[in-house]
């Protein structure tokens, strides 16, 4: 059993001859629906929430994507939809080479060992009333056949793993620091040796000091055994020194898609202009990096009624009369790799 | 003691040339000539089942009118503490102020009388940390709004206060007051926003909503513990420019508390680091970011990722428990610079530039070495 673990931590190789991302998405869609009955007929009126609308996306092997977006945009949702937590209304998702739509039943649990997920808040997503092993343990008693002692073995190798001592073991969460929580969370996720581990805001509760060190513990896990992520946060700080590519969205849409450095070097949406602008910086050196003040006037409007024109229209500081009455503008590419939802960013 | 000797602090050092903030407060509206507040090597302890919590060690702190001043610090910090020391909301037992004063125009806040006091109460307002939970969800905005402004205008008389809280014209004077406050934050449509519930704001309207509610009494000293931690960089950066807007015109002072660096650097003129109950490092907050003296300002600075693409690196070690502190100073067993003086005894806090104050022995003995060579 001791050898099965071990290849646990050995890199995950893409299969031979196989050039196609470990992820794709196509046009995948989350809409929420709810009723209302409105007055004077009460009629019952469908709401629909758009909370991800028609997104494309390709991760390959080893990549880390940043999702990035005011909260409201549908990241989370996003995350929370390829992970199958909850399932898409609409679109296609490809991993590892395989139509994955539609899974459900054995296919979807084998699916499972394949992506997984660290949690928001490391304090809210540990059950208090269970030890830190047993949370641990609780994804291999699902997914694996082991004996308790074996369990024992690999809880202890995955806590080395993220560098925790063996003797929290018998803890409970709420005696561990939010840094620790949150690497059990991460030991939780790593426990079934995924390819895909989608990273929901993994230190935002956390203080800085101690959110350095998981962000080098978890560079570390990825580069040791291969991992791909999905980042999703609203620091772009954070994105900037993590990723490889990002992917901006508002609204439920993607509005621009770069790889890191050519979407710093050369924002092209608007939004993504107005959204580096508002980083809070510490030095001058860093205030060269992002666009000058940009003030974005009122807040992300509600994904029920979609405009149908740009979603951004509302709150655009360059907007021209066009935008309001032309369709929500397509993805297009203005360079090679570099996607932006604007008709002016691409001239 | 080095309070009476200093020159005022920042004769040397231009800290409102920053470009960063160009919302900035002129400087000729900070007023130097008089201190507004003063907290004074304050130690509180708290006392527990466990034993004696020694939370703050003599820590100290000056507000000047006019100004924005800063608290940085990690959780547990003792910054939360402080800010709640100077509002009079600690609460004691299980705290207790063993030593320190707190001077608010040169009256003592800790020995003043509970009516001086409840007077001092109307000069303070406090912005909380979350606003959706400091928000009553049961009634609309407009209750809460006008009954604390009856409640002022009634000179908090109890009889008063009820009997025209609901009906006549007290009332209908406070919701056009209200309303008048929810304008100066930017609300559009106050009068509509009045009847709606928290829970049909956003948390950016939540937070103007609270800054409203903390300038109804007029205040002089602004208290905000965190007030944008919940809310988006966009929205964030409207708040703030919100604060900086109302502490220029309400000629406010301003204690603002953050673990945000980068935050404390746009809005706060001066910024206090604090370090489990100690203040580890003072002075304008743009020459302190960019060139910091402290280990500790070191380590944070060199903790958060940043734009430029540089490294970054935690700090080792976590903040130590308040029970069994560590002898010498507070951040030693943590610090990768440490003396063996460290260890071994307190370090005091000193003033090695011109307005930059630091705890720590080898700023002191860099600073001593350099003035003997002067």
């Amino acid at each position: 059993m001791r050898s099965s673990f071990s290849s646990h931590l050995t890199p995950h190789t893409s299969p031979a001859g196989l050039s196609e991302p470990l992820l794709k998405t196509q046009d995948l869609c989350k809409f929420f629906f709810s009723r209302a009955w409105k007055l004077p007929s009460l009629k019952p009126r469908v709401i629909t929430v758009r909370a991800v609308d028609k997104c494309s996306v390709e991760l390959n092997q080893g990549d880390i994507l940043a999702v990035v977006g005011e909260s409201g945009s549908g990241k989370t949702t996003l995350g929370q939809t390829i992970a199958r937590i909850i399932d898409p209304t609409d679109g296609r998702v490809w991993f590892n080479g395989r139509e994955i739509t539609g899974v459900q039943g054995p296919d979807l649990k084998a699916l499972r060992r394949e992506i997984q997920m660290v949690f928001q808040g490391p304090g809210s997503s540990l059950n208090p009333r269970h030890r830190i092993d047993d949370i641990i343990a609780l994804p291999l008693k699902i997914h694996q056949d082991l004996s308790r002692g074996e369990r024992r073995e690999r809880v202890k190798e995955l806590l080395h793993l993220v560098q925790l001592p063996a003797e929290l073991m018998p803890r409970y969460p709420h005696a561990l620091s939010g840094g620790q929580k949150q690497r059990v969370g991460i030991a939780r996720a790593l426990a079934l040796s995924p390819k895909l581990v989608i990273l929901d805001e993994p230190t935002s509760a956390l203080d800085v000091s101690v959110q350095a060190k998981i962000l080098h513990l978890l560079k570390e896990l990825q580069n040791r055994l291969g991992l791909t992520y999905l980042l999703i946060t609203h620091n772009l700080s954070i994105v900037k020194n993590f990723s490889d590519k990002i992917m901006v969205m508002y609204l439920g849409r993607i509005v621009e898609m770069a790889p890191t450095e050519r979407l710093f070097a050369n924002p092209l949406h608007p939004y993504t202009r107005a959204l580096l602008s508002a980083t809070p910086v510490i030095t001058e050196e860093e205030r060269k990096h992002i666009p000058a003040e940009i003030t974005l006037e009122g807040e992300i409007p509600s994904p029920v009624n979609v405009p149908r024109n740009c979603a951004f229209y509302s709150r655009c500081q360059e907007k021209k009369p066009s935008c309001g009455e032309a369709n929500n503008p397509d993805l297009g590419e203005a360079e090679s790799g570099h996607w932006v939802r604007c008709p002016f960013a691409l001239v | 003691m080095r309070s009476k000797a200093r020159s005022l602090p920042w004769d040397a050092v231009s800290f409102h040339s920053s470009p960063l903030t160009p919302h900035r407060i002129p400087r000729s509206e900070i007023n130097l000539k008089e201190l507004f507040l003063r907290a004074r090597d304050i130690t509180v302890h708290f006392h527990t089942l466990d034993g004696t919590l020694r939370v703050l060690k003599r820590a100290s702190l000056d507000v000047y009118p006019g100004e924005v001043v800063g608290i940085v610090g990690e959780t547990g910090s003792g910054k939360s503490v402080m800010a709640k020391l100077i509002l009079g909301i600690l609460p004691i037992p299980p705290g207790e102020v063993v030593s320190g004063q707190i001077l608010f125009r040169g009256k003592d806040l800790l020995r003043m009388s509970p009516r001086d006091r409840q007077s001092f109460k109307g000069k303070v307002a406090y912005i909380p940390q979350d606003p959706m939970t400091s928000l009553n969800p049961v009634f609309p905005v407009g209750t809460m709004l006008v009954d604390a402004i009856v409640w002022k205008q009634c000179r908090q008389s109890l009889f008063r206060y009820l009997a025209s809280r609901r009906f006549g014209p007290a009332r209908r004077r406070a919701r056009r007051v209200a309303a008048g406050l929810l304008d100066k934050v930017h609300i559009p449509d106050p009068e509509s926003l009045l009847r709606r519930y928290p829970l049909q704001l956003s948390g950016g309207m939540r937070q103007r909503v609270l800054l409203a509610a903390a300038l109804i009494g007029k205040p002089e000293l602004l208290v905000a513990d965190e007030p944008t931690t919940a809310l988006d960089v966009t929205i964030q950066k409207r708040i703030l420019q919100l604060i900086q807007e109302k502490v220029r015109e309400e000629k406010l002072s301003s204690l603002y508390i953050t673990h945000d660096l980068g935050v404390a650097r746009a809005l706060c003129d001066r910024i206090y680091v604090m370090y489990a109950g100690t203040v580890m490092e003072s002075g304008p907050a743009g020459a302190m970011l960019e060139n910091p003296l402290h280990p500790y300002t070191l380590g944070l600075i060199r903790s958060i990722p940043k734009l430029t693409g540089e490294r970054f690196d935690g700090i080792p070690g976590q903040i130590p428990d308040y029970l069994n502190l560590p002898r010498g100073c507070r951040f030693y067993p943590r610090c990768g610079m440490k003396l063996e003086k460290c260890t071994l005894e307190e370090p005091e806090m000193r003033e090695v530039e011109p307005g930059r104050f630091v705890t720590c022995h080898r700023a002191s003995l860099k600073a001593e070495s350099r003035e003997q060579r002067a």
